[in-house]
């Protein structure tokens, strides 16, 4: 297999990685205004 | 008693699917028949690692895992990249939408994607564009169900010989009847489980033809050096191996972005982010999904090239020109009941999912985002309505699926065109534009469908070089440059101050 083709199968493996670091040093917020209750988890709040 | 002795496996495994599917159907029954918010999104409760499964068995249906999986037979190894196109719009469409989607649609109470763009906008003209969508919805989804229908009853008829209108009946019998007792619960909770069936069938697809030649290194060297020939008669060689030599990047770059981009602007993707519980299961989510639809596309992008492994010449030069039947041929020449019936339900997993998806969806929009909009309605009403319009939408899916027009393909294609010129720059402007308007967003909407129209039934056929030109693109570009010069000329029909910080978080001053 030459090195373009190969490119897409650990490219795609590549890609996963290199989403899971943004996402690990991202700050996901759900919460709306309850934002300092996010990092112990809790529950959405609705509304 | 010959038909059981022949088909015992499948069928027991095809059995206890289906029983499973219904059970989950009938536990969430009663949780999901208490209210509006229960039975359109969950209630928003359901863990990231489900949702993660849903969005991913819910984007990939029985298409990819036969016609794309068949299709490199034709394209060679090279024809993963198209899934490398679609891992990168599932990672902008959880990156960039599903926490502020998930966010936004909590803090409006909004439980559909039309009602979203009513919520948002805020506008003089949000109720025409929250009809307009549920249009649209309405419409464009009767193709995909009707696809996805037809592609499982040609499954239950080649390898259970069941006749084709049966297939068909209890296909969408089965997947109606389930989302309908326990709404969106089931619907996700049924999907996981798919998803991740779905996901070890990938991994045990592209592991057959190597059992069959018995190794993965005497597998790569017959494919790198197959005598097979390409549909036009020349020798393959090492093509099926080598970079594009079998099909042009811009064809792989074209059915990349056409199917990829579906992610970022289908309602049955969208919806998803509605449902997630909790932040972290949001970021779970937003890790696993990539990987889980990662690893399964480089799976199944390759079973057709590796087939030229298990393939003689005779079969080969059949195949070059009938991809569609390569994974049939795989399962048939390595002649297990056993491996057969998994990868068969894992086949149905995915059709039924997708159907299960776009089948609530249908519902919503229909009940939720038009019939409400013209005449209240108490929520246990418009719960009860919801069930019968899916039974109803089900019923005109199944006459259609009896006599299914012409170019059913192509249509389904092009509804997914529609949907992202259409809903995408409405989607992207109402989640990160302020001063995103209604009226940006309903006429952003109408030109990039026409757009999309136009392309592919006025332009993309009848100018020289522009065949490989997706509607998708052109549709997509016209319809964010409308909005955004749309939003600009239309300031004064933005919602007030008060609206956006709530809707953005942001403290009034």
């Amino acid at each position: 297999m030459d090195f373009l083709t190969g490119m897409a199968y650990w490219g795609i493996i590549a890609l996963a990685v290199i989403n899971a670091i943004i996402v690990l040093r991202m700050k996901v917020v759900i919460h709306g205004e309850e934002e300092e209750d996010d990092d112990k988890g809790g529950r959405c709040s609705v509304g | 008693m010959e038909y059981i002795a022949k088909h015992w496996v499948i069928l027991v495994i095809m059995v206890v699917y289906t029983l499973f599917c219904l059970l989950i159907g009938q536990w969430f029954k009663n949780r999901a028949a208490e209210g509006v918010d229960a039975f359109y999104v969950a209630k928003r409760e359901i863990p990231g690692w489900a949702i993660s499964l849903a969005f991913f068995s819910t984007f990939i249906s029985t298409n990819t895992y036969i016609g794309q999986a068949g299709f490199s037979f034709q394209a060679g190894l090279s024809w993963a990249w198209v899934g490398v196109f679609w891992v990168v719009f599932c990672m902008i469409s959880w990156l960039l939408l599903g926490p502020r989607m998930r966010v936004q649609t909590a803090k409006l109470s909004s439980v559909t994607i039309p009602d979203y763009f009513d919520f948002r906008y805020k506008s003089k003209v949000s109720k025409a564009i929250r009809i307009f969508s549920a249009v649209i919805i309405l419409f464009a989804t009767l193709w995909y169900m009707t696809a996805i229908a037809k592609g499982c009853a040609h499954l239950l008829k080649s390898t259970l010989d069941v006749p084709y209108a049966w297939g068909a009946f209890l296909i969408i019998f089965i997947t109606t009847l389930y989302s309908v007792m326990g709404g969106m619960y089931s619907v996700l909770w049924t999907d996981a489980v798919q998803g991740l069936i779905m996901f070890f069938v990938a991994i045990l697809m592209v592991m057959v033809p190597a059992m069959y030649v018995g190794g993965w290194d005497p597998l790569m060297y017959s494919v790198a050096h197959t005598p097979h020939l390409t549909a036009k008669g020349q020798p393959i060689g090492d093509g099926l191996m080598t970079f594009c030599t079998l099909v042009s990047f811009a064809y792989i770059t074209s059915i990349g972005l056409a199917v990829g981009m579906k992610q970022i602007a289908e309602p049955r993707c969208l919806i998803r982010f509605y449902s997630i519980d909790n932040a972290k299961s949001m970021k779970f989510a937003m890790i696993a999904t990539p990987i889980f639809l990662g690893i399964s596309l480089a799976c199944v992008f390759a079973v057709g090239a590796l087939v030229h492994g298990m393939a003689t010449d005779q079969e080969a030069s059949y195949l070059i020109k009938h991809t569609d039947e390569v994974v049939g041929f795989m399962l048939a020449k390595f002649n297990s009941p056993l491996v057969t019936g998994v990868v068969m339900a894992g086949l149905f997993a995915a059709g039924m999912s997708s159907y299960a998806a776009v089948s609530i969806i249908v519902g919503t929009a229909f009940v939720g985002d038009i019939w409400k909009v013209i005449t209240p309605l108490e929520p246990k009403k418009q719960v009860s309505y919801t069930k019968w319009l899916m039974w109803i939408y089900s019923a005109i899916v199944f006459i259609l699926t009896l006599h299914p027009p012409a170019g059913i393909v192509e249509l389904t294609a092009f509804s997914g065109a529609v949907f992202t010129a259409g809903f995408f720059p409405a989607v992207f402007g109402g989640l990160f534009l302020r001063w995103g308007t209604g009226k940006g967003a309903l006429y952003s909407m109408i030109i990039g469908i026409a757009t999309t129209v136009i392309w592919r039934f006025g332009l993309r056929f009848y100018l020289p070089g522009m065949k490989d030109i997706h509607e998708i693109i052109p549709g997509f570009i016209v319809s964010l440059i409308a909005y955004f010069i749309i939003c600009k000329l239309t300031a004064s029909d933005m919602p007030d101050k008060d609206h956006l910080d709530h809707v953005f978080h942001t403290k009034s001053s």
